[in-house]
């Protein structure tokens, strides 16, 4: 990845799982926990003590005995017994924010890939016109759906609903919702994302725009005028006039140092993915301190080196929290 | 350049074996050394296959037949490399464009006695015209995100280093037959010279930029590629082009340049792990 000019490359030696055995030692946490809880492909998940149970995803009845499929934790709700993985697919629930790239355009909707295990759908009415018109769409709106997203192009919507057989219709009701263009795209477990009240962050004395996307796919880019001037007009409520004309002209070229920042925030985001900890704001912006007063090149945030400092000071920050 | 992590000996039944990781792309090299009859050809030098291949589980890009031509465009680069006398020796450029637009020249003359780069085949030689080592070298791309070409090329030479040839002993038994004995024992056995293997090195072209070692994405957005094969003196072996649009004629030696600045440290820093006691 470096530009000509290159400087030394380290060769090291291949240690398989060194992340995980970083994290342990680090957590002070120890593997082979708990046989019951947790079970790979083919363990016996124990039904003693249960008369009537209902078997739920990732288990099966094997010979008379109820055995896991999947590899997870077993959960069990009432008379429910399932298996909970920790990489699944994301499964799109009404009022998510979502990160998603177009795929296709296909009558009056555009499909879009969410990473999910279907493409969902976004329709040419559930789509915010320039000028926040309200109108009906015609025939001459369904030619001209190219001149709003094109396929490849990178979208944030809004999940409108999801229907019984599980494919989901999106939403881009807001100004704040929309093409995104220039910025760095990361790929997330689902499963490490949490449902908030906020997805949209702009973090103003940074210079960076955040999307976390609930279906896994993490949005970090610099900020731009109309970005900010959309973001204040869906806090406030209504756009104004100076706003618009903000939106009218060209954003001008983002500097060296804005794309560092967008650089290490991503970094940062990388970080927190390979060690499995929740994605979220207030982690984010732990890790990208910590890599400012660490004084940490760009390129080491992947090392081993801060991987640790990361995993060390989550463990301080959850042996605090324990202790209040 | 993203870290490199190496593994030997990964592949018990191999002669030599390693699988080496750049940042997510992972390769397994793997070297297997059989007995076999010489190429008519070249009657006093062993043979050299070279095969590349690309696990379905590298990329949804490799599901079914994908991978084949890349793997085979892969393979020839590198057993260039690895070769020369294998192929002929033009003094000049000979481009030859293949229908999946890769163009290979190469430059460099091999000189008279041994070659000048690559390995000395001559070694693998056990009896003129009858017998010789035949080297399979066989990658198996595990995980692509990006540099494929770079990773295979640095994980043949850490193959190469750990390979042990069996110790021969050719006899003639009374009828005047040659008996070959092979040397089990594991103390017994040679190392193939590598001084003179060049690494491939992969500059691509991003805008008006030059770059190295590009991740799987940033491959997505070049336009074309340039994979320069230096040795250890920095002095270039070969080269291929890939991508859709050519290498333009001044980003060619601003690409040269670069490989050629790049390598040689690459060279030491590989050689100084794999013949450091830590591995």
């Amino acid at each position: 990845m470096a530009a000509a000019g290159a400087s030394a490359v380290t060769v090291r030696a291949l240690v398989p799982g060194a992340d995980v055995a970083l994290i342990e030692r680090v957590l002070n946490v120890h593997d082979a926990p708990s046989s019951t809880t947790f079970v790979c492909v083919g363990d016996e998940i124990s039904t003693e003590g249960q008369e009537g149970f209902l078997r739920g995803h990732g288990t099966q009845v094997v010979d008379g005995k109820l055995v896991a499929t999947v590899c997870g934790v077993v959960e069990r709700v009432n008379k429910l017994i399932y298996v909970k993985t920790l990489n699944s697919r994301y499964n799109a629930e009404q009022g998510d924010v979502v990160v998603g790239r177009v795929a296709d355009l296909a009558g009056k909707a555009w499909r879009v890939d969410l990473k999910s295990r279907q493409e969902a759908k976004l329709l040419l009415s559930a789509v915010h016109l320039p000028g926040g018109i309200q109108r009906r769409r015609n025939a001459e709106d369904e030619l001209n759906m190219r001149s709003f997203f094109r396929e490849g192009e990178l979208i944030s919507a809004e999940v409108q609903s999801v229907h019984a057989d599980g494919s989901v219709a999106l939403h881009t009701r807001s100004a704040k919702y929309g093409k995104l263009v220039c910025g760095q795209l990361l790929e997330v477990p689902p499963n490490l994302i949490k449902r908030q009240k906020q997805h949209f962050h702009t973090l103003e004395a940074l210079g960076v725009e955040l999307i976390i996307g609930c279906n896994g796919l993490v949005w970090v880019a610099p900020l731009r005028p109309d970005r900010l001037a959309a973001a204040n007009a869906a806090a406030g409520g209504g756009a104004g006039e100076e706003d618009e004309a903000a939106a009218a002209q060209p954003p001008p070229p983002p500097s060296r140092t804005q794309l560092e920042v967008v650089c290490r925030m991503a970094n940062a985001i990388r970080v927190l993915t390979r060690l499995y900890m929740p994605v979220y704001p207030a982690s984010i912006m732990a890790t990208y301190e910590a890599a400012v007063e660490g004084e940490v090149a760009l390129a080491d945030m992947l090392e081993p080196g801060f991987l640790e400092a990361v995993v060390a000071q989550e463990a301080q920050r959850r042996s605090s929290a324990m202790q209040e | 350049m993203r870290p490199i992590e190496l593994e030997l000996g990964v592949i018990a039944q191999a002669a030599g074996s390693a699988r080496l990781h750049i940042g997510a792309t992972d390769v397994i090299v793997g070297v297997k050394v059989e007995v076999a009859s010489p190429s008519p050809f070249a009657p006093t030098q062993g043979r050299l296959g070279v095969t590349v291949e690309f696990s379905p589980c590298a990329s949804p890009v490799y599901q079914g037949r994908f991978g084949e031509t890349y793997g085979e465009q892969i393979a020839a680069a590198i057993e260039a490399s690895l070769a020369p006398s294998s192929r002929s020796a033009g003094a000049g450029a000979a481009a030859g464009a293949s229908t999946s637009g890769a163009a290979t020249t190469t430059t460099g003359g091999g000189g008279g006695g041994g070659p000048s780069w690559g390995l000395d085949l001559g070694k693998l030689c056990i009896s003129a015209g009858k017998t010789a080592w035949a080297l399979y070298v066989d990658a198996l791309v595990l995980n692509d995100d990006g540099n494929v070409v770079g990773a295979v090329s640095a994980a043949t030479l850490a193959a190469l280093v750990d390979t042990r040839i069996p110790k021969v002993e050719v006899t003639t038994d009374a009828a005047g037959e040659e008996e070959i004995e092979l040397d089990d024992s594991p103390g017994a056995a040679w190392r193939l010279d590598v001084s003179r293997v060049p690494l491939v090195v992969t500059v691509a072209q991003v805008g008006s930029q030059c770059v190295v070692d590009l991740t799987a994405p940033e491959e997505r957005c070049s336009s074309s590629a340039l994979h320069v094969a230096v040795n250890r003196a920095g002095q270039v072996c070969g080269a291929t082009s890939s991508g859709r649009a050519g290498v333009e004629a001044s980003m060619l030696l601003a690409m040269t340049e670069t490989a050629q600045r790049l390598a040689p440290g690459l060279w030491e820093q590989l050689m100084r792990f794999l013949q450091s006691p830590a591995r």
